[in-house]
């Protein structure tokens, strides 16, 4: 994969995944971690993907879909501390029609999820739009809608106590 | 794995009486159709969804299927009983439990603290209240229970979802499983 290369960035601290293999295509499926949930987006929606470095003095900026391959492992930015001395987790972040994504981590990418409507009984308790549910890894998770993405990814940078 | 059991025989006129899985959830007892009960599992694990309200358990997987899971005594506004784990988890049809119509239904856990037993109440003597989910109530012996009307969970809040993948068959409500008295497998 060629190195990243500077750009423009909405956030100074913004970097480009270096290990970053999103297909060309885009198709298929970002499987993300925050704050120990899972959420999975439509790779064809996600216009860039950076990670946050703080501790780096060079803003970076790239857009999805540079390599050919599927992602090889998790990409994340490491734990460090922030200026109240709180752990705070390396972030990714994701954009996409609806606004930027974080999140501690994109677990895979994978090349098909099965998914399901969102049940009405989910939307009477829960406030959110979504393009379905899926399972991953045993585990459930919610595909997001990228014009209407969940507030708890849209927040900003996710810290740990 | 299920605690679904045909209704008790009772002494009295029963052609009227439909079968009802009566389920403790906190301080109160619940019954369910027995049509809507697919099965009766040891609590599934739970993943919350932030941002959810309170009712909302959160997501499980079930049967390789993502699910959402309710927590029944939330539901029911009752207060949470000595045992709020919640060890059993009823997977029911959120519809009015025929199965002809079992196509529009769509799956939901409810986590509840025990499945008790499979009894026979009439229609007629279910009092209605305005509950939401609840329907009504009526008698179980001393009893007053909660009587659940799970498609009211499809109905209203519903913004067109449409079934989940892996509908039911017409095998799907469990049923055939003969119960044990007072006690679901998976319970505490």
């Amino acid at each position: 994969m060629s190195s990243p290369t500077p750009r423009a960035s909405a956030g100074a601290d913004w970097h480009e995944a270096p290990s970053l293999a999103v297909g060309a295509r885009r198709e298929g499926y970002l499987v993300l971690e925050r704050e120990g949930h899972l959420w999975a987006v439509a790779g064809t929606s996600v216009r860039r993907l950076a990670r946050h470095r703080p501790e780096d003095g060079e803003a970076w900026d790239a857009e999805a879909g540079g390599g050919e391959a599927g992602l090889e492992g998790p990409l994340d930015g490491g734990p460090r501390e922030n200026g109240a001395g709180r752990r705070r987790e390396g972030s990714m972040r994701l954009t996409v029609a609806g606004g930027d994504l974080t999140a501690h981590r994109v677990l895979a990418m994978v090349p098909d999820l099965e998914v399901t409507p969102v049940p009405g009984s989910l939307l009477r308790f829960w406030p959110e739009a979504a393009s379905g549910l899926a399972v991953y890894d045993g585990r459930p998770l919610v595909v997001i809608d990228p014009q209407r993405p969940p507030q708890p990814l849209l927040r900003d940078g996710p810290e740990e106590d | 794995m299920t605690a679904v059991s045909q209704p008790e025989s009772s002494t009295e006129n029963t052609d009227d009486r439909r079968p009802y899985l009566l389920a403790r959830a906190g301080e109160v007892v619940c019954a369910l159709p027995l049509g809507s009960v697919r099965q009766v599992v040891k609590a599934l694990s739970v993943h919350r969804l932030p941002g959810s309200r309170d009712e909302l358990a959160g997501l499980a997987e079930f049967v390789g299927e993502p699910l959402p899971v309710l927590d029944l005594a939330r539901l029911v506004g009752a207060a949470p009983g000595a045992n709020p784990a919640y060890p059993v988890t009823l997977v029911c049809w959120a519809g009015d439990g025929r199965r002809e119509t079992v196509d529009s239904q769509e799956l939901v856990g409810l986590a509840a603290d025990a499945a008790l037993e499979v009894v026979g109440l009439d229609p007629d003597a279910v009092v209605a209240v305005d509950g939401g989910v609840t329907a009504g109530e009526a008698r179980v012996g001393d009893d007053v229970v909660r009587v659940l009307d799970l498609g009211a969970l499809s109905r209203e809040g519903s913004r067109g979802a449409r079934p989940a993948a892996g509908s039911p068959d017409g095998d799907a409500t469990a049923t055939d499983s003969a119960p044990e008295e007072g006690a679901a497998e998976g319970g505490p």
